[in-house]
């Protein structure tokens, strides 16, 4: 044998012998990755569901398609995102069987999160027991801190009532020092428990703050009139108002303030503060109104994030949106850096890991996000972040509210 | 019959945790519909007060499972629905008709606004949590025997002389007063019946929820989701609501799976169909059916009938 | 003074109820069509008034002349193509509302579905008339206010075509007794049907008057079908002048019991007094048992 052919001949084994791998690796590398989720699409709580978190799995999914898909280097091959999804109807009993249904039947890939508290803590033990790290997004409740070690697999991401009330308490207890306030706050909720939880936190932190608390009342969820409350809150004379509200709430409640000619010098309003919507409506008048939750817009990557966004639903985005997009960031940066769908490695790199997301640097501790926005505000005519005031971007307390003019 | 409920009491040996779930909320609503039937199926009093006994069931083992063991918790469940049930029905004898159906609408949602207010202003919270050890399979057991029981105390119940109370008062209150009926009891105590297997079947699925409020707890969905039931199986037999309920839930199943955003268009289009299609609900059909088959059977090769039906 | 403020509030509340209940009293009281979709043209006259303002920038009054016309027309071909067939066959109102209900219950999914696919579950709202009116020392939100006097306006209306009209008549006679009214030759069936239709025009009509201060989406249907049931039963079925003086009894009642009990029982309040009545008068409060 010369050595062409040896070379040749040896070239052929050798490319046979490793022809097998490529081929087998190339042929275990998914066509798709399914992400599945019920999340509600009916009843009083779909609009928000859908405002809030349903179009930015659709948005997202797009964009990652887009792009190729997410990348899994074990097989060296970017992979397409394909949404599988579920109405569950605002029950949990739904949402037990259809989570359920994607793992069984469906067999999906990863879960994403489902819509408010009552619903994403129902859905924590479930995925917990299947080993799907879920990111959940919209849940605020004290249960949080418990659960943390009870649902290895259940991770948090926003704000929780503690983190939520305690910066609003400081600020309003150093601008009672400093003389401009008297210190006196007026505090509304909706009876519902996330409503109940923020006024609890608030009203703890208040007392240790110095600030006196003087109006406290709930009302039921789906009040038709608000401004009976609002006149008593009024005749209080308070220097705050709080009002953690629910979407329908939040608006009637702005409105109604203005009907009456109530100014508090400062003002919060919780879910919905930050909506279009609410600015659709109000206009200018909402600039100096405090909002759950809040952005940083200078984040790199937000200007292709809101153009997009306007391209797909006509419509700009919303802070809160944006919380939910940065956990799917999260989770398909953590996906990329495990390199393929294994579950309990993505929920140890979700759980130990540090991510550049559109809602600022994101890492969670326990479980939970360590500095999430908390507090928000309507600044000339767009949501920034307040507190917490040492997150990149955070931008100073505009007091006092502007008069409704 | 026996050897059709060994085959399901074995299904959770097999099945996966979705076709068990699956079968829970099928036995709940099975239960749930022909509980409601039995009162108001007979005496056409349409009742929508189902999700406040519901809700009440949860409520109760939410409150009472941290006390008592499970299973005296499900029972104090009903009992409880039964006395609250003892209440309303006392208070709602001049009630007929659409009056009785809109009351019984507002008393649910009253219920639910009072142990809102209560749990806020007096317990300081809204929710409660349920953190239980029960296995699906147990759950399973449970509401596959409560929907048994349910229909099975139904049939009988038709066939003495309770049910033929509740029929005539549902034929002409006035006439069964004249012949002796005791109406006001007759009608309380078998409302009573029906929502005492209300409670029992919420309280049963809460062991599911880690998590519950009055929100939660009191959904009319339940109570309408019930109705439809019901009245998609028809009138007259005791397998009726289950023979609605049971379609109604997998056509629900289906239709969400398939069309998940044009689910509630597909849903409606079904129902206005099987309203035209149907009339006299799926039992009819299945009567019709049955006898048509037994008619055949009966003619022979030759095609001789042979005796109406 | 905040009392008397309350008062109107409560009376504006009222005015809103009633409002939302004057065309289910039509449908269910003349045509005896229980209409669980009613609540659908509510949110399709809302969404209108939405587009007509934020769309085209013109008042959202002028949507009335959409949305009523549309919502009349719709609700009589589903009267005429639907609801008779139903009718035909029904052995008694018994059986007739338990297909009804089935078919109608099928319609508000089919509504509700194509709102959502086209115009998502958003919650919606806009401003208009939002500014204060001070009548007597207390203020009102002028949108309120319009809604009120649209409630009055309509309530009239039908008052004096129920009493002065041949057609007003025909449909009082039909509330009565269908039967003895095509004995003395009213086509019953003619005129039920524009009871229907107008019923449904009605509808559309309150959900723009109450869009104007209450933020709505594609998923409000049902709670609007509900909030006027109630109103309807708590007047009397059929009793549809007395529809608004329910509506009225309503408000002021939630609205200052809530004020002098806690604010957290308005609804408890709203359906304690219906509980209330209903034991009290088993047929509603104008009927004549």
């Amino acid at each position: 044998m010369d050595r062409r052919t040896f070379v040749k001949g040896s070239a052929a084994v050798v490319g046979a012998a490793t022809l097998p791998t490529t081929y087998a690796q190339a042929q275990a590398a998914p066509a798709k990755l399914r992400f599945g989720y019920a999340i509600t699409q009916s009843g009083p709580l779909g609009p928000g569901a859908d405002s809030t978190v349903v179009s930015q799995y659709k948005l997202w999914a797009k964009r990652v398609n887009d792009a190729g898909g997410i990348m899994l280097k074990k097989f060296n091959k970017k992979v397409p995102v394909e949404l599988v999804a579920y109405d569950d109807q605002g029950k949990p009993d739904e949402l037990l069987k259809l989570t359920d249904r994607l793992v069984q039947q469906d067999k999906v890939d990863m879960i994403l999160s489902p819509y408010a508290t009552h619903m994403n803590l129902a859905s924590a033990p479930i995925i917990n027991k299947y080993g799907y790290p879920v990111i959940m997004t919209t849940s605020t409740t004290a249960k949080t801190y418990e659960l943390g070690s009870k649902f290895p697999f259940a991770f948090w991401n926003i704000s929780q009532p503690k983190e939520s009330t305690e910066p609003m308490s400081k600020v309003l207890g150093e601008l009672k020092k400093q003389g401009k306030i008297k210190g006196r706050c007026a505090v509304v909720h909706p009876a519902v428990e996330y409503g109940v939880e923020m006024t609890a936190a608030f009203v703890d932190a208040a007392k240790k703050d110095g600030l006196e608390v003087v109006f406290n009342k709930s009302y039921p969820f789906g009040a038709a009139d608000l401004q009976p409350l609002i006149r008593e809150a009024m005749a209080t004379n308070p220097d705050a108002f709080l009002a953690f509200s629910y979407p329908p709430d939040t608006f009637m409640v702005t409105e109604q303030a203005q009907i009456v000619g109530f100014n508090p010098q400062f003002m919060y309003v919780a879910i919905g503060g930050v909506f279009p919507g609410y600015k659709g409506k109000f206009g200018n008048k909402v600039n100096g109104i405090l909002v759950y939750g809040g952005i940083d817009p200078t984040v790199p990557g937000m200007d292709e994030y809101n153009k997009a966004h306007m391209a797909m639903f006509n419509r700009p985005s919303e802070a809160g949106a944006v919380n939910v997009y940065s956990a799917l960031e999260v989770t398909q940066q953590a996906i990329e850096t495990v390199g393929e769908i294994d579950r309990k490695k993505i929920r140890d790199v979700i759980a130990t890991g540090t991510f550049k997301t559109l809602w600022g640097e994101l890492k969670y501790v326990n479980q939970l996000n360590a500095n999430p926005w908390a507090v928000g505000q309507w600044q000339n005519g767009e949501v920034v972040g307040i507190f917490p005031a040492n997150k990149q971007g955070a931008k100073p307390l505009l007091f006092p509210k502007p008069a409704w003019a | 019959m026996a050897a059709g409920t060994l085959v399901l009491a074995l299904v959770p040996l097999v099945a996966s945790n979705y076709v068990i779930s699956l079968f829970i909320l099928l036995y709940a609503n099975v239960a749930l519909a022909t509980a409601w039937a039995f009162f108001s199926g007979a005496t056409r009093y349409i009742s929508l007060a189902t999700a406040a006994f519901f809700g009440v069931g949860i409520y109760v083992l939410a409150i009472a499972h941290v006390y008592v063991p499970i299973p005296l918790a499900l029972a104090a469940a009903a009992i409880v629905g039964f006395l609250v049930a003892l209440v309303v029905g006392l208070s709602t004898l001049r009630l007929r008709g659409v009056y009785f159906v809109v009351f019984t609408f507002g008393l649910t949602e009253l219920v639910h606004q009072i142990i809102n207010w209560w749990e806020i202003n007096i317990n300081k919270t809204t929710s409660r949590y349920i953190f239980t050890d029960v296995s699906n399979v147990n759950i399973y057991e449970t509401l596959l025997a409560a929907a048994l029981i349910t229909i099975v105390g139904s049939w009988y119940v038709n066939q003495i002389r309770l049910g033929f109370a509740l029929r005539a008062i549902g034929e002409d209150e006035t006439v069964a007063r004249h012949t002796g009926i005791n109406t006001t009891r007759v009608k309380v105590v078998c409302f009573a019946l029906s929502a005492s297997v209300m409670a029992l079947v919420g309280a049963a699925l809460a062991l599911r929820y880690p998590y519950i409020d009055a929100n939660i707890a009191f959904n009319n969905t339940w109570s309408f989701q019930v109705l439809i039931a019901a009245l998609l199986g028809g009138p007259g037999r005791a397998w009726g609501p289950a023979v609605g309920a049971i379609p109604l839930l997998l056509l629900s199943e289906y239709l969400a799976g398939s069309f998940p955003h044009h689910f509630s268009i597909a849903l409606g289009l079904c129902f206005v169909v099987i309203v035209y299609f149907l009339p006299g609900g799926i039992t009819r059909l299945l009567l019709n059916l049955y006898h048509s088959w037994i008619l055949r059977s009966r003619a022979g090769p030759s095609g001789e009938k042979m005796g109406a039906h | 003074m905040i009392l008397f403020e309350v008062f109107l509030g409560g009376v504006l509340l009222g005015g809103m109820y009633g409002l939302i209940a004057l065309g289910l009293n039509l449908q269910y009281g003349v045509a005896r069509i229980l209409n669980l979709s009613y609540g659908e043209f509510f949110m399709g006259g809302a969404f209108t008034a939405f587009f007509v303002i934020m769309l085209w920038q013109f008042n959202p009054l002028l949507s009335l002349f959409i949305s009523m016309p549309i919502a009349f027309a719709m609700n009589w071909l589903i009267y005429q193509y639907l609801m008779i067939p139903l009718i035909r066959r029904a052995s008694d109102q018994d059986a007739l509302d338990a297909d009804v209900v089935l078919v109608t219950f099928g319609l508000l999914f089919v509504f509700q579905g194509l709102a959502l696919v086209n115009w998502s579950g958003d919650l919606r709202g806009y401003s208009f008339m939002s500014s204060p009116v001070h009548l007597l020392g207390a203020t009102v939100a002028l949108n309120r206010l319009l809604a009120f006097l649209g409630a009055c306006a309509l309530a009239f209306a039908l008052f004096l075509v129920l009493r002065y009209t041949r057609f007003g008549t025909a449909l009082r006679a039909i509330t009565i007794d269908p039967v003895a009214a095509s004995l003395v030759g009213v086509d019953v069936r003619r005129f039920s049907a524009l009871a229907f239709a107008a019923g449904g025009a009605l509808a559309a009509a309150s959900g723009m008057l109450v869009s104007t201060f209450i933020s709505f989406s594609s998923t409000i249907g049902v709670e609007y079908t509900l909030k006027a049931l109630i109103v309807v039963i708590m007047a009397g079925v059929g009793r549809v002048t007395g529809t608004l003086a329910a509506g009225l009894l309503l408000g002021v009642v939630e609205s200052l019991g809530g004020y002098l009990v806690d604010p957290s029982l308005t609804i408890a309040i709203n359906f304690g007094l219906f509980i209330l009545i209903l034991l009290l008068r088993p047929t509603g409060l104008f009927t004549r048992a």
